[in-house]
């Protein structure tokens, strides 16, 4: 067998980290396998779609990706648009079976129900708290069960802010200022809503169940950061994130072990280390159900070495390199039997996790998905700059769902 | 991975020259500087003069190379700006001077620039700089040429696709063909996620869909979808007839765009191509290729309906002077009402030209006209005054018999086989296998509905293919198999 080249497209997924992660990986890999080279190509998450779907309408100059990294809710349109190959017949059933459903869910076919992808880190959202803050006024992790309790909790600790420099109470998710549909699912779920019919053919985003999520979301935004035109011009959240300190609670779905528990990163606080505890996503009526997706790995239809990308594949699943990529970038396992080991050795809630797992819920499984997504960003945008104008109303967002559904009903009858 | 090695400057030059693509070249300059300088961070922007922006295309860091993510809007606060009126190259932070930026230039025009801090170093060294300053020299050169290169691509990728969809606008007369032809050379060529097209039914008022072709190849009939051509009852019919309600399909201009065909202000279908799954904006190129074509489109819908119109107004096939099919299923309709009142039969012989596709393949088509026509002589032969006969399909014929017993039929369409095998035309080169198979049913015998009985035909020309072929089969040979 001659030398097989490998190219492999990923994302920064531990920004420059990402690569020096990544060349132990490969030089394990290489080391097992001499006969296959990985050459990974590093794309950024914004360039990766469009490079993905130009590269299969019109293939290009490029050199052709042999594995490539997706989010975990773009696989269900890069299967529908018959980028990606059947991955199942490479991999062992007690592999597959010890994925996390709900990545697993989200990897298949919206057609066929096979399994299209292998995920590979997952991102399993928790809310993660400082409890000497809240104990400074007298709350405990109790507090932050219900929706309800746990609103009660973020006024709180806002309105007790005497400077800028004390932390704020709550972040909104992700790394920049935005809502994405990701950060509104957990309460639309919670409040029993979804974003689909049952059959996937037309939109719920206009229920009531889902209207009561979204505004109870919102409202919380807006009682945060509600007129805040007059202090920041440029958005309405203050720079920093809950590990380097800057706030008492927020939403993420990555493991802190690469900020506030490493003293060589810049992110690192003694304080946020000392006290920083999760909890599940607080319950609405229909109990906490936590957002679980990531990102999965998937031999794209223009493969030239479907076995040796299988092989790689199945290497960077396996239980020490997904350990490995946990510990480096903070990112975790997508297999169940890891996560358990992980969170036992590292993490002061291991039954947090469990629970996370048992009630997470992927996105609806559907080509339309990219679609929808972009309407509901649309929508979010528009609303976060309602707020921070004072321009935010019961009346108003009202109006907003109802147009986002309108506009997503419009698609939808052109595809379904 | 790569492990690079140093490079000459004559080796930088002579690659450089040869890349044909901007990826690349970005990620061979950025290697080149890192092994030039060493722990780096370099990036390469490109200037959007529509937008007053800079956008890095590529970064290194510590030998790492990463696609960029990063935009730098210019004004003129901006300490940048004077790389953008031409009036400065480059730029030395005072306080940093381990950063530099340089501009990218050719003939005065500003195209980007490079922006590189020494990570382990405070300064660049005299000699650094001037070899940055030939490398800069260089990649401007080269981005010049790649965009000429790329447009020039471009332009010719525009022209093939005009010319290929053109040619098989023009290549069939047939309706159904040529939709198909129409939709699978808009994806093959333009890359959307799916063309759907839809034709108006000028009798009825409504809006029919034909065909949907998609970017996995799936061709899919949309001959269930049929909307009144009222306003308000879809947004596909209001598009049609210019009375859309535009604020929801606004925000949704640059994914899914439709396409009125016209002719002479006269609308006559729609065509509808869209990125909805893909969410890959449609650029105005697009738009503007696919507008061109409407009214091409719509001239070849209605040319081929006016054809089909045409052939369904003649009651004879002009190639082998039997009657067209329509014409055959109305006479038959008679003959079946007479036959229920007298009391009489009739037998249907299904007949199909054995390996007709590889004759029309090896002698040519005017060839195969030939052969039809020959086969449609030795038909007429067979006929009696009251018999008929038609073209049924591409190589299929259809007799209709009256008054006559199943071992006779077989008889006629033994004289008939035999015919044709001592007729058949020569080829200029070459020989000709030439058989045909039949398949015959009786009418009441078989079936007492006619439809019924043209099925239990052709289950028996099924029959007979499947058996060898250049044979004839009766349904009440097979009826107990």
């Amino acid at each position: 067998m001659s030398t097989v080249q490998l190219n492999f497209w990923l994302m920064p997924i531990g920004d420059f980290d990402t690569y020096n992660v990544l060349r132990k990986e490969i030089s394990n890999f290489e080391k097992k396998y001499p006969k296959i080279k990985i050459e990974p190509t590093i794309i950024p998450w914004s360039h990766v779609w469009d490079r993905l779907v130009n590269y299969h309408k019109h293939r290009g100059e490029l050199a052709p990706s042999d594995v490539i990294q997706v989010g975990t809710t773009w696989a269900s349109t890069l299967s529908y648009l018959g980028v990606l190959q059947k991955i199942s017949k490479y991999f062992s059933k007690d592999l597959i079976d010890d994925i996390i459903p709900a990545l697993k869910d989200s990897s298949r076919s919206p057609e066929s129900g096979e399994l299209m992808c292998m995920p590979w880190l997952a991102d399993i959202r928790m809310l993660y708290y400082r409890e000497d803050l809240l104990k400074k006024h007298n709350y405990s992790k109790n507090d932050l069960q219900d929706i309800e309790s746990f609103k009660k909790v973020c006024m709180s600790i806002q309105k007790s802010r005497k400077s800028d420099k004390d932390p704020m109470a709550y972040r909104l998710s992700g790394s920049t200022e935005t809502v994405l549909i990701h950060d509104l699912a957990p309460w639309i779920w919670g409040m029993g809503g979804t974003f689909l019919s049952h059959d996937k053919k037309s939109i719920t985003l206009d229920s009531d169940k889902a209207r009561k999520g979204i505004h109870w979301y919102f409202d919380l935004v807006n009682s945060l950061y509600g007129k805040q035109h007059e202090k920041n011009m440029y958005g309405i959240m203050p720079s920093g994130t809950f590990f380097s300190g800057n706030y008492a609670m927020e939403i993420i779905g990555k493991s802190p072990l690469n900020s506030i528990a490493n003293l060589k990163h810049s992110d690192y606080s003694h304080e946020v280390a000392k006290s920083y505890k999760t909890t599940p996503i607080p319950a609405g009526p229909n109990g906490s159900v936590p957002f679980i997706g990531g990102s999965s790995l998937a031999i794209p239809k223009w493969s030239r070495h479907p076995e040796e990308a299988a092989e790689w594949i199945r290497f960077l699943i396996s239980s020490k390199s997904q350990l490995r990529h946990g510990y480096n970038i903070g990112i975790f396992p997508s297999r169940v039997s890891l996560l358990k080991k992980y969170f036992k050795e590292y993490s002061n809630d291991y039954e947090v996790i469990k629970t996370t797992l048992e009630n997470g819920r992927s996105l609806p499984n559907s080509p339309l998905l990219g679609t929808l997504e972009r309407i509901i960003n649309a929508f979010s945008d528009r609303v976060l700059k309602a707020i921070k104008f004072g321009k935010y109303s019961n009346k108003y967002l009202d109006e907003e769902i109802t147009q986002a559904a309108l506009e997503a009903n419009y698609i939808f009858s052109m595809y379904v | 991975m790569k492990k690079l090695k140093k490079r000459s400057p004559k080796e930088l030059w002579y690659t450089i020259r040869h890349i044909k693509d901007s990826d690349t070249l970005y990620s061979y300059i950025l290697e080149s500087l890192s092994l030039l300088l060493g722990e780096i961070e370099a990036s390469i922007f490109i200037w959007e003069s529509s937008d007053t922006i800079l956008k890095s295309q590529k970064i290194i860091r510590s030998k790492v190379l990463q696609d960029g993510d990063e935009t730098i809007l210019l004004n003129k606060n901006s300490p940048l700006w004077s790389f953008s009126t031409g009036t400065n190259d480059l730029y030395t932070d005072k306080e940093r001077q381990s950063t530099i930026c340089y501009a990218l230039r050719t003939e005065g025009e500003f195209l980007g620039m490079i922006r590189i801090t020494l990570l382990k170093k405070k300064k660049f060294s005299l000699e650094n700089l001037r070899n940055i300053n030939n490398l800069c020299a260089d990649l401007s050169i080269a981005i010049q040429n790649i965009h000429l290169f790329m447009q020039n691509e471009k332009h010719v990728r525009q022209l093939r696709a005009s010319f290929e969809i053109t040619a098989n606008i023009v290549q069939s007369l047939h309706l159904e063909k040529l939709l198909k032809l129409i939709a699978n050379s808009i994806i093959t060529h333009l890359g959307f996620d799916r063309v759907r097209l839809y034709i108006i039914d000028q009798k009825e008022h409504f809006l029919r869909g034909k065909i949907s072709r998609d970017i996995r190849g799936s061709l899919i009939s949309l001959e269930n979808e049929y909307y009144p051509l009222k306003s308000g009852i879809h947004p596909l019919v209001d598009h049609t007839l210019g009375k859309t309600e535009t604020s929801i399909h606004e925000n949704f201009r640059d994914i899914i765009d439709f396409v009125p065909l016209k002719i002479k202000n006269i609308v006559v279908g729609l065509l509808v191509i869209d990125n909805i799954i893909s969410q890959q904006k449609i650029t105005p190129d697009e738009t503007t290729t696919i507008h061109s074509f409407a009214g091409q489109i719509a001239m070849a819908v209605e040319n081929a309906r006016l054809f089909e119109k045409i052939e369904e107004l003649s009651i004879t096939d002009s190639l082998t002077e039997l009657l067209v099919k329509r014409h055959f299923k109305q006479k038959l309709k008679e003959e079946i009402y007479r036959s229920k009142r007298y009391k009489t039969n009739l037998a249907i012989f299904l007949i199909d030209v054995d390996n007709f596709k590889p004759i029309n393949d090896t002698h040519g088509h005017p060839f195969g006209d030939i052969v039809l026509k020959s086969i449609a002589d030795s038909i007429k032969n067979v006929l009696r005054q009251s018999d008929f006969a038609c073209r049924y399909g591409g190589d299929e014929f259809m007799i209709c018999k009256l008054s006559i017993k199943e071992e006779n039929a077989v008889q006629i369409g033994q004289r008939l086989l035999e015919s044709v095998l001592n007729t058949k035309p020569v080829p200029e080169s070459g020989s000709l296998n030439l058989s045909i198979s039949i398949g015959i049913a009786l009418f009441p015998e078989n079936s007492d509905n006619i439809e019924e009985v043209i099925k239990k035909a052709d289950e028996a020309l099924y029959y007979a293919k499947e058996n060898g072929k250049g044979q004839i089969c009766g349904y009440w040979q097979i009826k107990n198999k």
